[in-house]
């Protein structure tokens, strides 16, 4: 059963190409779900902050997360999320380009929950986006974001 | 992508069943996995002062895998410590419980944990989750390597919400 139906997942990316890659990795996979994009993290958080007090608005149960964006880059962002009680406990994965140590370990000590480095081949791309959401969405228990199901919004493991 | 990785495992569980079940998943898993098992909270913490202090026997885990019903010093408490610690706040700890409580899934979530799953009972099940946390962690998500610990003096680190 996927219950991301009434859940919003949040991909904060500014790179047209891999908005679309990433939106069709989602719709493709065993778990899709509806996706809110933020082409700055400056968008992103204005959108969460709009919802966070709206008892009428879901908030996003994931944020995929790019680094590297004009203006408030991915790091601020998730500085400045980390540190808001109502968005807090959002799990937030980088997903960029960058391999570089520091940014790794900048990453998780702002409290990132998974970095993952975009592959370049569309194939390898489709199947890390595939691994990602199986993790969090079949895996995982997700904390329930939409108000809009009265029921239980936490997935049933299938095995 | 299927590298032999060597990983550490933090297992932080008091159930002595639920301990071997978990040992067995991981053994039968490809990618090589050290895996330690603390009882409680406080040990775990003891464990973890070890590897700040590079004891061999108590290397640092590259994953955390935490129960949140143990005596004295419950899951909670032990993550709220160690996110408050910055030699220890960026390390991914996922939390493996009895409880599907949306109280408790909550609140993990606020104090950082990276995953929240309810454990299951059969040794099949453990295998697939065991799976997929590997898949993830270990496979898809690049780690913290050690050394390259960089001065991030304008992050500080997550105190708990």
């Amino acid at each position: 059963m996927n219950d991301l139906q009434n859940g919003v997942v949040l991909l904060v990316e500014d790179d047209l190409g891999d908005q679309k890659l990433i939106k069709m990795a989602l719709a493709n996979s065993e778990t899709p779900c509806r996706i809110q994009v933020a082409a700055s993290g400056e968008e992103a958080l204005e959108y969460l902050k709009r919802n966070r007090g709206d008892p009428s608005q879901s908030l996003p149960r994931l944020i995929l997360l790019d680094l590297n964006m004009p203006g408030m880059g991915g790091r601020e962002f998730l500085r400045q999320i980390k540190m808001e009680p109502q968005l807090c406990h959002i799990p937030t994965v980088i997903l960029t380009t960058s391999d570089s140590k520091t940014d790794i370990e900048q990453c998780y000590r702002l409290q990132a929950s998974g970095y993952i480095q975009k592959p370049s081949s569309i194939m390898a791309f489709n199947e890390v986006v595939r691994k990602l959401a199986k993790y969090w969405f079949m895996t995982s228990i997700l904390v329930k974001n939409s108000l809009d199901n009265p029921s239980r919004q936490t997935i049933r493991l299938d095995y | 992508m299927d590298t032999l990785i060597s990983t550490v495992i933090l297992l932080v569980e008091d159930d002595p069943g639920d301990q071997k079940l978990i040992n067995k998943s991981l053994a039968n898993e490809r990618i090589a996995n050290e895996l330690h098992i603390c009882s409680c909270g406080e040990e775990a913490l003891e464990y973890l002062q070890g590897g700040k202090n590079n004891n061999a026997a108590t290397p640092m885990p590259d994953l955390i895998l935490l129960d949140l019903n143990m005596p004295g010093m419950g899951g909670k408490e032990f993550l709220r410590t160690i996110k408050s610690d910055s030699d220890l706040c960026t390390i991914p700890v996922v939390i493996l419980t009895t409880s599907d409580a949306d109280k408790d899934i909550l609140e993990s979530y606020k104090l950082q944990a990276s995953g929240y799953i309810k454990k299951p009972v059969s040794l099949e099940q453990f295998q697939k989750i065991v799976h997929d946390l590997q898949e993830y962690w270990f496979v898809i998500c690049k780690r913290v390597i050690p050394g390259s610990k960089h001065e991030c003096q304008n992050d500080k680190c997550f105190a708990g919400g």
